[in-house]
C-alpha cells in the first residue's frame, strides 16, 4: 500500500483536517493485523475481509462517540472478535453460508526471502509457521482468540471484554491455549536459537 | 493496546504466535479492504443516479392508474364541501391517489412478534426488529441489522427474493421456492400502499382519532374476513402521504404488529431493487456449495422461522 493511499482515504472521509486524519493513519496501521487476526479465526479470507470492513466502518462512523485514537485498536479487536464468534455460532448464515472449514491456504505459506544468504532459514521458518498455523487451527475458537489477543498485547481484562467472559476465565483460556501450543511447538521451543 | 507493542518476553508461545501473526499481517494485501472501507464511508454523501421522469411514466399501467385515481378524486371533490372537515374516507382516498404515483419511499420498519399461546397463558414473547424498507409497487428491498451483520435483501420485479449476505456473494430464490408464509410476509413488506388503501376503503370501518383528524383507525367491517386485524394510518395533512402505518395481523396463533414510519421519498435507481445492485464485482450468485436444503434453511432464518 503506497503513501498515496493515506491521502485518498482522508479525502474520501471528508477531506478536512479533522480528527479523521489521525484515524486515517490508524486504519492503515492496524488494517493488516486486523485482517490477519480475523483470517486466523475464520480461516476464510473473503469472510475475514467482510468482517474487518464492517468493523472499521462501524467504528469510524462512531468516531464522535468513541475516542478511537486512544481506544480504537482495543475496540477494533473486540469488534472483530465478536463478529467472528457471531459468524461461527450465533449468526453463521449471515456471514458464511457455505460452512467452509480448514485452514485457508490461499495465502500460501511463502516466507519472504529476506535471508538468501542463509538457504536453510526460509525452510525452517516455513516449517515453524506451518506448525504454529496447525496448532492454532486445532485450538477451540475461544482459546485461539484469547491467545492471539494476548500475543498482540491485550490485557486479560480486555480479552475478557472481547470474549464476553470474566477475566479469570479469559486467563484460563489463555493458559490452556499456551499449554496446547507448547506441546505442539515443543521441538521449536526447546531450541531457543530458532 | 498498541500495534507493535512488545509482549511479555517470558512466554515463548506468545512470542511465536505474535511473530506468526506479524508475518501474516505483512503478507496481507489490505488495499482492497481499505478501498472498500473508503467507499462505504463515502457512500452517504454520494448522489445516486437520478431516475428519469420519462422512464418513470413509461409504464402505461401505472400512468393509467394515476390518471384514473386523479379523476376519482376530482369526482369526489365535486361532491365534497370544502369548508367541512374531511371524513376519514376522504382523507384515505386522497392518500390513495398520492400513493398511486410510482415514487420510491423509504420506511423505517419495526416488527413485534407477540406470541399468545392457545391455552391462554399470559406469557408473551416480543422480538423487536428494526429495518429500513425501500418500496416501489410490488418491489422492495430492505436494509436489515441482524446481530453485528448488515444485510440487504429484497424482492425484484420478477418476484424473485434475493439476499446479499456478503459484499460479493448473494442468493436468489425463485418464487416457487418461497413458502406461502414467507410470500405473505413479503406482500406485507412490499407495502403496496395503493392496494392496501383500496382494501381499507372497501372492507374496513374508518374512524378518525378524536384529537388528531389525520390519524385514522381502520377495523374490518362486520362479516368481512381479512388478514389484518387493525390498521392505524397517519396521513400528512399537507402532502397526503402516509406518514405512519401500523398493521396488526394474526398469523397462526401469533399477533404480529408491523409499524412503518416514512423516512424519505425520492427516486432510486432500478438496480437498487435487484441483487446485483448490492454486490461488488466480481460477485458470485447462488454459490454451488449452498445446497437446496441450506437455501431453505437460510430463507426461513431470514424471516425468523427456526
Amino acid at each position: 500500500m503506497g503513501d498515496g493511499m493515506k491521502g485518498d482515504l482522508l479525502a474520501d472521509l471528508g477531506g478536512s483536517p479533522d480528527p479523521l486524519e489521525d484515524l486515517n493513519d490508524w486504519v492503515i496501521a492496524t488494517l493488516p493485523r486486523a485482517i490477519a487476526y480475523a483470517l486466523s479465526l475464520l480461516k476464510d479470507r473473503s469472510l475475514a475481509d467482510d468482517v474487518v470492513h464492517d468493523c472499521y466502518c462501524r467504528l469510524i462512523q462512531k468516531a464522535n462517540v468513541y475516542n478511537l485514537e486512544r481506544d480504537g485498536t482495543k475496540l477494533l479487536f473486540r469488534s472483530v472478535t465478536h463478529a467472528c464468534f457471531n459468524h461461527n455460532s450465533r449468526d453463521r448464515f449471515a456471514l458464511s453460508l457455505d460452512g467452509r472449514g480448514g485452514p485457508d491456504h490461499s495465502q500460501g505459506f511463502e516466507v519472504e526471502d529476506r535471508r538468501m544468504n542463509q538457504p536453510l532459514q526460509p525452510i525452517l521458518d516455513r516449517e515453524l509457521e506451518e506448525a504454529i498455523a496447525d496448532g492454532l487451527s486445532r485450538l477451540p475458537m475461544a482459546q485461539r482468540a484469547a491467545l492471539e489477543l494476548k500475543s498482540l498485547g491485550q490485557s486479560q481484562q480486555e480479552i475478557a471484554e472481547a470474549l464476553e467472559t470474566t477475566p479469570s476465565n479469559a486467563g484460563v483460556l489463555i493458559h490452556r491455549a499456551r499449554q496446547t501450543m507448547a506441546r505442539q511447538l515443543a521441538p521449536y521451543l526447546e531450541e531457543p536459537s530458532r | 493496546m498498541n500495534v507493535g507493542e512488545p509482549i511479555n518476553p517470558q512466554d515463548p508461545v506468545d512470542s511465536l504466535v505474535r511473530a506468526y501473526l506479524d508475518r501474516q499481517a505483512e503478507r496481507v494485501d489490505s488495499g482492497p479492504v481499505l478501498d472498500r472501507i473508503t467507499r462505504s464511508l463515502a457512500q452517504p454523501g454520494e448522489r445516486r443516479p437520478k431516475w428519469s421522469l420519462r422512464r418513470r411514466w413509461s409504464n402505461r399501467w401505472t400512468l393509467g392508474s394515476a390518471i384514473a385515481a386523479a379523476l376519482l378524486v376530482l369526482a369526489i371533490g365535486l361532491f365534497t364541501l370544502p369548508a367541512r372537515p374531511l371524513s376519514a374516507e376522504a382523507i384515505v382516498r386522497e392518500a390513495w391517489v398520492v400513493h398511486a404515483s410510482p415514487l420510491d419511499r423509504c420506511y423505517r420498519v419495526e416488527t413485534d412478534f407477540e406470541f399468545t399461546p392457545l391455552d391462554g397463558d399470559p406469557k408473551t414473547i416480543v422480538r423487536p426488529r428494526q429495518t429500513r424498507l425501500w418500496t416501489r409497487g410490488d418491489r422492495f428491498w430492505i436494509e436489515s441489522e441482524i446481530g453485528l451483520r448488515h444485510l440487504n435483501w429484497g424482492r425484484d420485479e420478477s418476484g424473485e427474493l434475493w439476499l446479499a449476505f456478503a459484499p460479493r456473494r448473494g442468493l436468489r430464490f425463485d418464487p416457487t421456492e418461497i413458502p406461502p408464509a414467507i410470500a405473505l410476509r413479503c406482500d406485507v413488506l412490499s407495502v403496496r400502499l395503493e392496494t392496501l388503501l383500496g382494501q381499507v376503503l372497501s372492507d374496513f370501518d374508518l374512524q378518525t382519532d378524536r384529537d388528531e383528524a389525520n390519524i385514522i383507525r381502520a377495523t374490518p367491517k362486520p362479516g368481512r374476513r381479512h388478514l389484518l386485524r387493525e390498521a392505524i394510518l397517519e396521513i400528512d395533512p399537507e402532502t397526503k402521504v402516509l406518514r405512519r402505518l401500523e398493521l396488526t395481523r394474526v398469523f397462526t396463533n401469533r399477533t404480529i404488529t408491523t409499524r412503518f414510519h416514512l423516512e424519505e421519498s425520492r427516486e432510486l435507481d432500478d438496480s437498487q431493487y435487484q441483487l446485483e445492485g448490492h454486490l461488488e464485482r466480481p460477485f458470485q450468485i447462488n454459490p454451488p456449495e449452498i445446497d437446496p436444503q441450506r437455501r431453505r434453511q437460510i430463507l426461513l432464518r431470514l424471516f425468523g422461522i427456526r
